[in-house]
């Protein structure tokens, strides 16, 4: 991989709980010193289940949490060492799309003020300039121009996504960090989103990081994919390969629970024993090994580190490749 | 916009009819009468007072005669001040009420808010916690007691501002603090806890990821959505501060309609405990359609059906 667009290099994300009068502070480790890599126009997946770190990575890519280590290095710099007035600049090129999209709109702005406000607050465009501009983006979403001076209570939720999407745009970012954006949508509603989402890749060369726990969604969308366990990355792959050759125990057991649409097709189905260990206590050695089918002794003691065991395959396995 | 505020005002006139009846019963269930002294009036001279105000009708032939006479504008004499209309004592002491009362308002809602905002925007430091500890003190002190230690600890050792009467703006200084002190407080701890309540909603999120700056973040995503709870206590603090003043311009000697209210009802002058609680009745309807109509303007959800702009 030539050019680099996004690299993360040891993040780390602990977020204290408990500490009272005879409780010492804990901490739960959200994200435990994550490596990634994104090339421009490139579209990351990142998958995992509930409470894993994913969407709290995401957040600290962005700084909207703020990282306790790490380099996060966007376009040549490292955004954790910037003032406050750089990183508001460097936020026009790098966009995220919340999960919610109830949620994530001012309810008292109308959807063209939502939308144009990062261009007039960055200063790029003004006045007739900046409403001919809003327009142009709720076309490219697939909206109608005229709805501009509507309120978010006004649109269904597939609809406000449009939106959400239509506010990230705006910036004309090279990155977008996508949350979980179609998660909250209906199955039919989630399709358009996407497709949306691919088509304006192909036009405007972004590059997504795409946060899913839709490991069949993630398939058809990403040239790559992240599989994080416990605030730890413990596969990465090109997409195909990653399903075709996985190399992790944690994600063939993600794999063997994606729904097959043929009646007896599909893999075994592995079904791991217990629940996911606390991120306050994480398991010693691999962090998987207490639910991993495969598990060994040394699993117990020594922590994998994430290695390459085929052309761009990355696992965190003792035992990889399989 | 206009229809429906003819409509709520239409709306209003049931509303009075009831607060009229319900007040004219209950004043006539209250043991005792007007005329009442501790040495009684000779029988004659008795009837002769009741015949003069229609005492010995029919209770439903007074209520009839009342209403008639609203209608009409016409309140009835007062039976505690011989010579003295209800709408007469009405138009003298009601405005004193109601600058008194605005000036309360006003007070609360910029001290109130500000300091909500002050605490608010930097929650768990030493402002905020100095902010709440004021409200507290706020909320826990009577009224009577913090008008008192304003006379003396403020007016009687400085010699300004004045500790009674009602003679230039400088007079309302003290009462309108003494007033505000509790709906201040109030609505401090209101703005705070709403301001901490949207600063962490999604969209505030939101708008720092578009690189809103932090200014921007407060003042145009933050304080507006914050606002509306405020608002919402807009409408009884306003009852609140304009019919609460009674123990206030006791203290102050303020010639204010609240002093009238309570007399009255001991008095038992029925014309104007009638006139005054109407009076109190038609403000409380007027400050909630005050409420909504500010409410709609605020928050594009409560826009009025059938009112597309």
């Amino acid at each position: 991989m030539s050019e680099v667009l996004l690299s993360v290099e040891g993040v780390r994300k602990y977020f204290p709980v408990g500490g009272g009068w005879f409780a010492a502070r804990e901490h739960v480790r959200a994200v435990d010193g994550v490596d990634l890599v994104i090339a421009p126009g490139e579209t990351l997946g990142l998958v995992g289940e509930s409470g894993c770190g994913k969407s709290t990575l995401g957040r600290v890519i962005l700084r909207l949490i703020e990282a306790d280590a790490g380099r996060i290095v966007f376009e040549g710099r490292d955004l954790r060492e910037l003032g406050r007035t750089e990183m508001r600049n460097a936020r026009r090129h790098a966009q995220i799309i919340f999960q919610d999209p109830y949620a994530s709109l001012n309810p008292r702005m109308t959807i063209g003020e939502a939308i144009g406000e990062g261009p007039r607050v960055h200063g790029l465009l003004e006045g007739e300039a900046l409403d001919a501009r809003v327009a142009e983006l709720l076309e490219t979403v697939g909206l109608r121009p005229d709805h501009a001076g509507r309120y978010p209570h006004e649109f269904s939720g597939g609809q406000r996504q449009r939106v959400g999407i239509a506010r990230a745009l705006a910036l004309e970012p090279s990155l977008i960090i996508a949350d979980e954006p179609v998660s909250s949508l209906d199955v039919s509603i989630q399709a358009q989103i996407l497709n949306l989402l691919l088509d304006l890749q192909e036009r405007f060369g972004i590059a997504y990081l795409f946060i899913s726990h839709d490991l069949r969604v993630v398939h058809h969308l990403c040239d790559r994919v992240a599989v994080m366990y416990l605030g730890r990355i413990v596969e990465l792959a090109p997409s195909a390969e990653l399903y075709d050759q996985t190399q992790h125990p944690y994600t063939e057991a993600l794999l063997s629970a994606v729904p097959v649409p043929e009646p007896g097709g599909g893999r075994e189905r592995i079904v791991l024993k217990g629940d996911v260990p606390s991120p306050i206590h994480p398991p010693s050695g691999c962090p998987f090994h207490p639910r991993c089918p495969r598990a060994e002794d040394r699993c117990s003691r020594e922590e994998p580190a994430l290695r390459e065991v085929g052309a761009g395959h990355l696992s965190a396995c003792h035992l990889a490749p399989f | 916009m206009i229809r429906y505020t003819a409509a709520r005002l239409l709306q209003a006139i049931p509303v009075l009819l009831v607060v009229a009846t319900v007040t004219f019963a209950l004043l006539r269930l209250l043991p005792g009468g007007p005329f009442d002294r501790e040495k009684a009036l000779p029988p004659v001279i008795l009837a002769n007072i009741e015949a003069r105000y229609h005492l010995d009708e029919p209770v439903a032939r007074q209520y009839a005669r009342y209403l008639a006479g609203l209608v009409r504008g016409d309140f009835g004499p007062s039976y505690k001040y011989p010579g003295r209309d209800v709408a007469d004592i009405l138009r003298d002491s009601f405005p004193v009420s109601i600058q008194l009362g605005a000036a309360a308002l006003v007070l609360a809602m910029l001290l109130g808010v500000g300091a909500g905002l002050a605490a608010g925007m930097r929650a768990g430091t030493l402002q905020d916690r100095a902010i709440i500890g004021l409200t507290l003190l706020g909320i826990s002190v009577p009224s009577f007691v913090l008008g008192a230690a304003l006379v003396l600890g403020v007016a009687l050792r400085f010699g300004w501002p004045p500790a009674g009467l009602w003679e230039s703006p400088a007079y309302a200084l003290l009462p309108a603090l003494t007033l505000a002190a509790f709906p201040t407080a109030y609505i401090a701890q209101l703005t705070r806890t709403s301001v901490i309540e949207v600063a962490g909603r999604d969209f505030v999120r939101t708008a720092r990821a578009k690189g809103v700056s932090e200014a921007r973040v407060r003042w145009v995503h933050v304080l507006r959505n914050a606002l509306l709870a405020v608002v919402t206590y807009f409408g009884p603090l306003l009852a609140m501060l304009l019919t609460g003043s009674f123990v206030v311009e006791q203290i102050f000697a303020i010639p204010g309609m609240g002093r009238f209210f309570v007399t009255a009802v001991t008095n038992r002058d029925y014309p104007l405990v009638m006139g005054v609680t109407l009076v109190y009745a038609a403000l409380i309807v007027l400050s909630n359609l005050a409420v909504d109509l500010v409410y709609g303007w605020l928050d594009p959800r409560i826009r009025l059906a059938g009112d597309e702009s």
